[in-house]
């Protein structure tokens, strides 16, 4: 009898943490837009094209010009999701990938800003840039060339 | 109305009715404009903004670059009121219409993005370099790893190699200290150089005794003259430069590196670090060196793109082996190679490799001679005493599959020496022969399956290695270790090995089996 009311507290228990992880998961997903410059000829971009981009081992754009992939810091959401839909990575698995990335000597990882705006402000100064921010910020001073749903990646 | 950009329409929409200082001020603090998004251009848009409607309030210049943020004006102090407004008249309602609004907003909405623009900028670069900056003009950067933990090897009393290595005990040991210095100066210029620090060679027997002769120990011991006292006794150990290489990387497809790299071949010599490797103990090919781990020379290396696949390849020309010398002193060239495929999509990672390595090695030796000829009767004469030439291939697999990490090997080497300059085969095991030509073979197959907690990951690990040697010509290891990782800089690893040697090729005069090994591995590693 004991046994069976753990068992159902546990069943409980783990219907609730489920239910409270969904709605976590669909609370803190937002959209994410990929910008480029307003001079980068690129109208939209894959995954095929935005991973190697962002794994820095595609270092130039399909088209030609330098690739200039601009992250957010790694505990930052927008970057998570953005790893988990683009890379295939959580960010356990992100971390490591970079870690080992610099153990072996391997290209540098992309560079870092602190904050949405300051890769708004990159990407619009810079024709080479390639960075990511929230739907809801992005201006007329960059050019939207991908968006990320629900955790899957589209075309603007 | 015509359709607002975002948070604007909020202003439109309320633009009808005159709007108070707080009115606009609690918009602003919304979530659709976050208060920590406001700006100097925010600011005096907000002025600006309402200005038209607001009472006796004067406008600020908004289209100034870079004005402070203003504070809200008393109406009292107010300044003339725009053009557009009847200066006066305390109430006036707007003077602009819909789309006269409209186009002002969208000029203001510009301003206010340009000066958001250039203050984020401008605390983008203000700020410290972040950790792993990438592209572009970067300081210094130094990393590393490290590791320590606690070993014991079994070997049979019977074996000679239980006699000949610090096995049958357990020890303590640091295992690796190794300290990155990376620099790039300059956009597409690129420095590294990775050093490791040992205490070796303090305790190395340095000679054996008997019909060796004395028996003694290597010691770098010395008193510390530094020291606060005049007995203080201190240690040097040797610093391995691991690698140390400038690169050019401007072109995607053509990158080049010249010094001293690691030789890019397979997959365990570029993983290299403890915190990288899945398992503790090394291939057999990678210990005895059946390829040169590093080289100096220069490498050309690029890739390209096919869909989602990579392909990539890797050239080097270099002095060849550097066991002997760092100076090539017998234009004796090494060329090697590796080309692959890859394709990562992060739930299914997978990369296949071949790579080769060829080159001349030889030593060469200066003796002095009585020579009437020579220089005050004595010339130098320059002798080879052993040359081989060594064609290594390898082929390499990589598989990630979701949290399932697969990695396979498979080398063979051959070694052609020339006439009449073999090696000297160790006098121990094989007095008075020589070293013959040999094909070696050798190939490991390694399965990790990290868990879905505790970050614990298992593995298996089989290798097989055969070449022609006298304590058994064919080596078979088996291995089970885990992997816990505490976090992305933190791992614990250990290991437990069973080495089996066999006479497959050739009857040995000794029993093989008697060089049978066991080792237990552990390392608390940090990568930093």
């Amino acid at each position: 009898m004991k046994t069976r009311r753990t068992l159902l507290t546990v069943l409980l228990l783990s219907t609730t943490v489920g239910v409270w992880t969904q709605s976590s998961q669909a609370v803190g997903d937002p959209t994410i837009v990929v910008i480029v410059n307003n001079a980068n000829p690129v109208t939209s971009l894959g995954a095929s094209e935005l991973r190697p981009i962002f794994q820095t081992t595609k270092t130039r754009w399909s088209g030609g010009g330098d690739a200039t992939p601009l992250n957010l810091p790694s505990e930052n959401k927008l970057r998570q999701d953005f790893d988990q839909a683009v890379l295939g990575l959580d960010p356990t698995r992100a971390s490591r990938y970079w870690q080992d990335r610099k153990i072996r000597g391997g290209a540098r990882a992309p560079k870092y800003l602190p904050n949405s705006a300051a890769v708004l402000a990159a990407v619009a100064a810079d024709p080479s840039a390639v960075g990511y921010v929230n739907a809801s910020e992005v201006t007329k001073a960059v050019k939207v060339v991908a968006r990320i749903a629900k955790g899957k990646l589209s075309a603007p | 109305m015509a359709a607002l950009p975002g948070p604007f329409r909020q202003f439109a929409t309320k633009a009808e009715a005159a709007l108070s200082w707080d009115e606009v001020t609690n918009m602003l603090r919304t979530p659709a404009i976050p208060r920590r998004r406001l700006s100097a251009g925010s600011l005096a848009l907000l002025c600006a903004l309402r200005a038209p409607w607001a009472l006796a309030q004067a406008p600020t210049p908004v289209d100034t670059p870079g004005a402070e943020p203003a504070a809200p004006a008393p109406a009292a102090a107010a300044t003339p009121p725009p053009t557009d407004a009847v200066p006066g008249q305390a109430a006036a309602p707007p003077a602009l219409d819909g789309a006269a609004l409209n186009a002002k907003i969208e000029r203001l909405q510009e301003a206010v993005d340009a000066l958001k623009a250039q203050q984020d900028a401008a605390a983008a670069n203000a700020a410290d370099e972040p950790e792993d900056a990438g592209s572009g003009a970067e300081p210094l950067r130094i990393y590393g790893f490290t590791d320590m933990g606690l070993q014991h090897t079994w070997i049979s009393e019977q074996s000679v190699l239980a006699r000949l290595f610090q096995v049958n005990n357990t020890s303590f040991v640091v295992g690796n200290v190794n300290l990155y210095f990376d620099a790039q100066p300059i956009k597409h210029f690129r420095g590294l150089t990775e050093l490791r620090f040992t205490n070796a060679p303090m305790g190395d027997i340095e000679n054996y005794g008997g019909l060796a002769g004395k028996f003694k120990r290597t010691s770098t011991l010395s008193y510390d003259s530094g020291g606060t006292a005049v007995n203080t006794p201190m240690w040097g150990g040797t610093v391995v430069l691991e690698r140390a290489w400038l690169e050019w990387h401007e072109h995607q497809a053509l990158k080049v590196r010249v010094g001293n790299f690691f030789t890019p071949f397979g997959i365990w010599n570029e993983d290299h670090g403890s915190p990288t490797l899945i398992s503790l103990a090394l291939p057999q090919f990678i210990i005895q060196r059946w390829m040169p781990i590093r080289q100096t020379g220069v490498m050309l290396y690029g890739n390209a793109f096919a869909g989602d696949w990579e392909l990539g390849y890797v050239g080097t020309l270099s002095n060849g082996r550097q066991e002997i010398s760092n100076y090539n002193f017998d234009n004796g060239f090494g060329v090697g190679g590796r080309a692959y495929v890859r394709r990562d999509t992060g739930q299914l990672n997978t990369t296949f490799g071949v790579s080769y390595f060829t080159g001349r090695t030889a030593d060469q030796e200066a003796e002095f001679v009585l020579d009437a000829n020579g220089t005050n009767g004595v010339s130098v004469v320059n002798k080879t005493p052993w040359a081989y030439t060594e064609h290594v291939m390898g082929a390499d697999a990589s598989v990630d599959i979701d949290a399932t990490r697969i990695r396979a090997e498979a080398i063979v080497r051959r070694i052609v020496y020339e006439p009449g300059k073999r090696h000297p085969l160790d006098p121990l095991f094989a007095p008075g022969s020589l070293s013959p030509d040999a094909w070696q073979e050798s190939a490991y197959l390694l399965v990790a399956n990290q868990l879905p907690w505790g970050g614990i990951e298992p593995y298996l690990y089989g290798e097989f290695e055969e070449q022609p040697i006298v304590i058994g010509d064919l080596i078979v290891s088996a291995s089970v270790g885990v992997n816990v990782h505490f976090n992305s800089a933190v791992q614990l690893k250990v290991q437990a090995t069973r080495s089996y040697f066999v006479d497959a090729l050739f009857e040995s005069p000794y029993d093989p089996s008697s060089n049978n090994v066991t080792s237990v591995y552990s390392r608390l590693v940090m990568a930093f």
